[in-house]
């Protein structure tokens, strides 16, 4: 079997352009799977695919940047080094990377759902060619990405906003650590004078691909908190029911009430207004 | 065959064979360093765990071709160090090791959180370990040991 060591990003483009190489960045989804009959592009400690930076608009992650070292980077939006906390374990972290979270097209990615409820954007190259694409656009269907077999995904953007600061996350799996989530939530959002300014909610793991939850996103966005608490406990009920879930090792009634319960969770505690009764 | 230098327990180490092939495998069978254990095959159990420029890291998870260049310790030459000594006597003192078949990974586990942090509370030593399985002990020996392990090798990390 052949395998390259590039020297530069332009010089693994040219490398993925001969259409005979597997990207390797972490490596973990190559050898969890056993794949040894690629030839392999070893693009894991490619300075341009390693940095961590602002440029004023975006907070840009290099593909192969990995968990832990975006979990001490003060860069980083509170809710990505919450997801990434709960990845795995440590020996993992120091593997695994932001690019091929996404490009395995898994639909139980942690830090994806993240990205997607940020609205970030991806930096994909190829030789010659570049484009930006959303997350959210990213995904066509369970292990289905918008990525070519010469194409590398290079950065991570995320927009900085100031309501990322306000989040929530959870991640329910059989165990507190190495357990693939059988669903997480991840939200963002805003809120002034009592009124839903901005927000993203996105349901992970569950469903075939990341993804977020535009209807209710559209049914709460400039409702007053009052108004979501009374008409909270219909709206997720009906929102559940009506989500295509795919069959998985976890029973599709279970995830269900599991997604109902995280969602009924974040509204409650984070959207119920605030009452002084007596003081 | 294509051949690939790093740096093994200090020294210069090279390897013959293909850049698919596994750091575990190649540990174990080739350069018999039979403390990394193969429990899992997919990276979950940390029996195989080594430290790879300063970072715990599954040796099932990484191709050869990705560590060229790189230094690789391994449990045998962790053995010489004064920490591993400090280490060797707390786990025994403790009752940390039944089977022993996690302890090499649970080792530089604990080599891991004391070089990062020398006198970790319980939930970050928990934390550092949350990457390694034991199916005897139940963890609470395993944290005591590194518990003692930080008090008695005052200085050492």
């Amino acid at each position: 079997m052949k395998y390259y060591v590039p020297k530069s990003l332009e010089d693994a483009l040219t490398a993925l352009s001969t259409g005979e190489y597997l990207p390797y960045a972490g490596g973990t989804d190559i050898n969890s799977a056993g794949i040894r009959d690629r030839d392999l592009l070893f693009i894991g400690k490619l300075p341009e695919l390693r940095e961590i930076c602002y440029d004023g608009q975006y907070i840009r992650i290099g593909a192969a940047v990995t968990y832990a070292e975006v979990e001490k980077n003060r860069l980083i939006p509170g809710i990505m080094k919450t997801a990434i906390r709960k990845v795995a374990g440590p020996a993992l972290r120091n593997v695994g990377t932001f690019g091929g979270n996404l490009a395995n097209g898994s639909g139980k990615a942690d830090s994806a759902l993240v990205d997607i409820v940020l609205d970030a954007k991806l930096l994909i190259r190829s030789s010659g060619r570049e484009r930006i694409l959303d997350v959210c656009s990213f995904y066509h269907g369970r292990k289905q990405v918008d990525l070519q077999p010469d194409e590398l995904i290079c950065e991570i953007l995320i927009p900085k906003r100031d309501y990322q600061e306000n989040y929530y996350y959870d991640k329910i799996s059989t165990r507190s650590s190495i357990a693939i989530s059988n669903i997480s939530v991840a939200a963002v959002w805003s809120i002034e004078n009592n009124i839903i300014k901005e927000l993203a909610i996105g349901i992970g793991s569950a469903l075939e691909y990341p993804m977020r939850c535009t209807d209710i996103e559209k049914l709460l966005l400039g409702k007053s908190l009052e108004e979501v608490e009374k008409e909270r406990d219909a709206l997720l009920t009906e929102y559940v029911a009506e989500l295509d879930m795919p069959l998985d090792r976890t029973a599709v009634k279970y995830r269900k009430q599991v997604c109902y319960r995280l969602l009924n969770y974040l509204l409650y505690e984070e959207f119920t207004p605030i009452r002084f009764d007596g003081l | 065959m294509n051949r690939f230098e790093f740096i093994l327990n200090g020294e210069r180490a090279v390897y013959e064979g293909e850049a698919s092939d596994r750091l575990l495998d190649i540990l174990r069978n080739h350069f018999n360093l039979t403390s990394i254990k193969c429990g899992c095959n997919e990276g979950a159990c940390g029996a195989c765990s080594v430290i790879i420029n300063g970072k715990l890291i599954k040796s099932c998870l990484v191709s050869i071709g990705a560590v060229i260049g790189d230094s690789v310790t391994t449990l045998e030459g962790f053995r010489t160090t004064e920490k591993f000594r400090v280490l060797d006597k707390a786990f025994a003192e403790c009752s940390a090791v039944q089977c022993g078949f996690c302890t090499s990974g649970m080792i530089m586990a604990a080599e891991c959180i004391l070089s990062a942090n020398p006198h970790p509370n319980e939930e970050e030593i928990r934390y550092g370990l949350s990457g390694n399985m034991c199916r005897c002990t139940g963890y609470n020996a395993i944290v005591r040991a590194i518990e003692q392990a930080a008090r008695e090798g005052e200085g050492l990390w």
